[in-house]
């Protein structure tokens, strides 16, 4: 497709058949770019690329936040930190994983010529961070009902 | 002008992503529920409650946009409609989420604090 496209274009440029040249450009261009968002949908885009990284950037925070707490609370020796320390990790990780997702639809915005590419990604890597956030969350669970059980 | 329409191959990630987002806002919603009900039985400390409902509403924000992205899969000629509807709904309800982890992390630094 791609061959025959640019020998029409070079057979178009010898003839100097300009609107052929330009009527070819337009295609071109038309067919790389799919769909192009318009300024009110990259504020969309931006938007939701801003949130993930902010929720991201919290869940980390938080994670420090319950290590420093148990490194100061608990005894060394007890499973309590070991716990705590699984926890901060876990909810760290449902952070960092958020970061991946949100890159893309930056992209959207920053990028031109291939947005869906950039939107079907970000739903992919979207999609990858609900998954382990997913079984982050569980084993949250698990974990908080261990401590509950052991008092 | 007519409106993009999703490919095969890209409606495969909008299903497996609708798959997952069900149950990541049942996982969620049910550990938010747990979560704010062991606060209001044993009344531990205020970001046990915060937590509780940040996670109440993640779930319920990863379960709204479920409708449109079912919808890109069946439905034809609005595409990109539907997209930029669960799109908006992400934006606002996360903006939510954040506030409320904001909060959230902000009520464990008196208790560290106060432990020190």
């Amino acid at each position: 497709m791609c061959f025959i496209k640019n020998k029409m274009l070079f057979n178009a440029m010898l003839n100097y058949n300009h609107e052929i040249f330009l009527l070819i450009q337009i295609t071109t261009c038309v067919m790389s770019s799919g769909h192009e968002f318009t300024e009110e949908d990259n504020k969309v885009f931006n938007a939701v690329a801003l949130r993930m990284n902010t929720q991201g950037i919290l869940l980390v925070l938080g994670g420090i936040l319950i290590l420093i707490n148990a490194l100061i609370n608990d005894s060394i020796t007890s499973t309590k930190l070991l716990m705590n320390i699984l926890t901060a990790i876990f909810v760290s990780v449902t952070g960092v994983v958020l970061f991946p997702a949100a890159k893309p639809f930056k992209s959207v915005v920053t990028s031109e010529g291939n947005d869906i590419k950039e939107v079907v990604s970000g739903f992919a890597k979207f999609n990858f961070a609900v998954k382990v956030i997913t079984v982050m969350v569980l084993l949250t669970i698990v974990i908080d009902v261990i401590n509950i059980i052991q008092g | 002008m007519t409106e993009y329409e999703f490919t095969k191959d890209e409606n495969a990630v909008f299903e497996d992503l609708v798959k997952n987002l069900k149950i990541v806002s049942i996982v969620i919603g049910l550990a938010g529920l747990s979560v704010t009900l062991s606060w209001i039985l044993l009344r531990p400390n205020i970001t046990v409650l915060i937590d509780g409902i940040m996670l109440l509403f993640l779930g319920f924000a990863m379960y709204r946009p479920i409708d449109n992205f079912k919808n890109i899969i069946t439905t034809s000629g609005k595409d990109i409609s539907e997209l930029m509807t669960a799109l908006r709904e992400i934006s606002r309800d996360w903006l939510i989420v954040n506030i409320i982890t904001f909060i959230g992390r902000m009520s464990i630094i008196p208790i560290i604090i106060g432990n020190l």
